[in-house]
């Protein structure tokens, strides 16, 4: 089954992909899985020696049942290992010569080193590209002017705008620029930016100087991805500063998953990824309304696939035609696996703990970092960034409080500023929440 | 595949006018120019000319170092790498994404690390990595503010200079950073160097100041190339 062939209309990128029927994008989804299993099998060391030990070969696979009941679910920590046993830099994913590769970008790291995702230009655009219909959605047309993201490790974004008709205004938007990305704003008046947990702290500051709601006038949207966002900004942003924001998250690994002008859940591109949710310690699917993990394939990637890749996310899921029309499953995120820390026994959600933070006044950014050696401690500590401003007499005691009655734990809070633990940053796209030190 | 019908689909979009704004700084003043798409294509060619002096070919790793917002400068450049063929990772220039920087030199025999800034080469050093991850990568290009990073760990990096809204990259010779005579004309004053547009280009400039001392050197280059070079400071 080929793509249909689709031009951009009044609101869908792609109209015929986009809102497929059930029946069709399954059967799309077959015929890719039933090209990829002999293709990775022929040509990656790493599914070949985990297949091989889970007794499955590729003609075992003639549908998707076969798929999820045969194939072995991977994790991150499998490809490490593989990694660090051979010594090859793509943990034996790599399905085409070194030397065919365009590009390599990498993870964000914040569970240890970079991830690498290989990219052939030929045959599979990289990640930005991916992205095109949501964009889309969202409402960016030709002639449109954008302002360039902060970091580059995802890629070099200004090609994808300009495949779009779009105008990249290459301003210096990372934290610490904003009030000059203002003057920016009045002069080109752009449609689009991507905002950021810390270019958020700042902008909050510049509030009190500034009429954000006047300077976002000219914005059809801006995006926010890489970590949730608490009630108080969503709030602040979309009430304050009059932005629609569409968050976005990772579709395990395989490419990302938006929020349309409905913003109920992420949109997951079935055409590209073959999701499945999966319960946390087994292969069995658990229903859309629970929570349960992504597991992730990617249908369009040539290079070096992800096949039944356990993402850590914990996702509830649902494959109803959304309201915008698109047919393709949404998720809703509900948090990460290896957030949870047992104090003591009791579990501790990385939620919780941000709501509490969330409800003190001089801590709404919600800027924490749950910090322990492991998952099982004996104390709960809590690094809280606030605004340095004002009277802060007694914030730890009422913080400790307000943790202690959400989680039912009596937390050690350590004060930072704000600025102090931004400065723990590990990637332009993610805060992380729970640290070792 | 589907990514590749997402571009098949965006081919039938109108291209904008110009290809992008960019942004230089000059002192305290603030300069934005147009980018046209003529210019974007020959800015590519002149990068790959310099990529081809420093060895990058077909079989190489090149990483690239890179905030977005110089994208008006090392935009011809990426494009020159995938002309050429060479593999390029992306890593960002702040001093905390520096581990992505060490995880490439790490996992990949590099050919080519082009735009090291201060805040990476200081972590590195600070981390006394730098020599080890770096010293037997054969083409370094890194900015001013590195470069007493660099050297001071027994590197020999090739010079990067954004001059206001031109290019400029020191070849392996070593002996000035190369601009592109047919795209600018650069002069040296008692004040600075001074830059002007010599070919058409959405941006035109005249004999603008660029806040910058230094000289600039005629003549033929040992690696054959006529175009002028500057040297900082």
């Amino acid at each position: 089954m080929s793509m249909p062939m689709d031009v951009p209309g009044d609101r869908y990128f792609q109209p015929a992909i986009e809102t497929m029927p059930r029946a069709e994008l399954t059967k799309l989804q077959t015929e890719r899985i039933l090209r990829l299993v002999p293709y990775a099998y022929e040509r990656s060391a790493f599914y070949r020696e985990v297949w091989d030990a889970a007794g499955v070969r590729p003609a075992d696979i003639r549908d998707l049942d076969d798929f999820a009941r045969q194939i072995p679910t991977i994790t991150r920590d499998d490809i490490r290992a593989f990694r660090s046993r051979t010594g090859d830099p793509y943990a034996g994913l790599l399905c085409v010569e070194p030397s065919e590769l365009t590009s390599i970008t990498s993870s964000s790291g914040t569970t240890g080193e970079p991830e690498f995702f290989p990219e052939l230009w030929e045959a599979q655009q990289p990640l930005p590209v991916a992205s095109a219909r949501d964009l889309w959605e969202l409402g960016l047309r030709p002639g449109d002017r954008v302002l360039v993201p902060a970091g580059s490790f995802r890629g070099f974004f200004d090609s994808f705008y300009q495949m779009l008709g779009l105008v990249p205004v290459y301003a210096d938007t990372w934290m610490g620029h904003w009030a000059d990305v203002l003057e920016v704003i009045k002069a080109y008046r752009p449609a689009y930016v991507q905002l950021m947990g810390p270019i958020i702290i700042e902008l909050e500051r510049l509030a009190a100087t500034h009429d954000l709601r006047e300077a976002f006038s000219c914005f059809k949207g801006a995006s926010f991805a890489g970590q949730p966002l608490g009630r108080h900004q969503a709030r602040m942003i979309r009430e304050d500063w009059g932005l629609e924001l569409f968050v976005y998250t990772s579709a395990g690994d395989t490419g990302c998953a938006w929020e349309c002008r409905e913003h109920d859940g992420y949109h997951l591109w079935e055409d590209t990824v073959l999701a499945e949710h999966l319960s946390t310690d087994s292969n069995d699917p658990v229903p859309g309304d629970e929570v349960g993990e992504l597991v992730a394939t990617n249908l369009d990637d040539l290079a070096a696939p992800l096949i039944r890749y356990r993402s850590d996310d914990l996702v509830r899921m649902s494959g109803d035609v959304c309201g915008c029309g698109r047919t393709h499953s949404r998720m809703w995120v509900a948090g990460r696996k290896g957030d949870e820390t047992l104090v003591r026994g009791r579990p501790v959600l990385v939620g919780d703990v941000w709501a509490a933070v969330e409800s003190v006044p001089e801590t709404a950014d919600g800027l924490f970092q749950i910090i322990r050696p492991g998952r099982e401690v004996e104390e709960l500590r809590v690094r809280v960034g606030y605004e340095p401003s004002g009277d802060l007499g007694g914030l730890t005691e009422r913080l400790a409080a307000a943790i202690e009655e959400r989680v039912g734990v009596a937390p050690v809070v350590e004060l930072e500023t704000a600025d102090e633990i931004l400065a723990r940053s590990t990637s332009v796209a993610k805060f992380p929440r729970v640290v070792k030190k | 595949m589907s990514r590749a019908s997402m571009v098949a689909a965006a081919a039938a979009l109108p291209r904008a006018p110009i290809a992008g704004i960019g942004r230089y700084r000059v002192g305290d003043q603030i300069v934005d120019f147009e980018i046209g798409w003529e210019e974007t294509s020959r800015d590519t060619a002149w990068a790959r000319e310099q990529l081809t002096r420093w060895g990058a070919g077909r079989s190489g790793y090149a990483l690239i170092t890179v905030a977005m917002w110089q994208g008006p400068w090392v935009s011809p450049v990426l494009r020159a790498c995938r002309e050429i063929g060479i593999t390029f990772g992306m890593a960002d220039v702040f001093g905390w994404d520096s581990r992505r920087t060490a995880t490439f030199a790490r996992r990949l025999p590099l050919s080519l690390v082009f735009g090291l800034g201060r805040e990476t080469a200081e972590a590195l050093a600070d981390s006394g990595e730098l020599a080890d991850l770096l010293g037997g990568v054969p083409a370094i290009l890194a900015h001013a503010d590195a470069l007493p990073v660099l050297t001071a760990a027994g590197l020999r990096p090739g010079l990067i200079a954004l001059l206001g809204p031109a290019l400029a990259l020191e070849c392996p010779q070593r002996a000035g950073a190369h601009v592109s005579g047919a795209e600018w004309l650069v002069e040296e004053t008692g004040d600075g160097l001074i830059l002007s547009t010599a070919a058409e280009r959405a941006h035109q400039a005249r004999r603008v100041p660029l806040g910058i001392a230094g000289s600039v050197v005629s003549g033929l280059c040992p690696c054959g190339s006529r175009d002028p070079r500057v040297r900082l400071g």
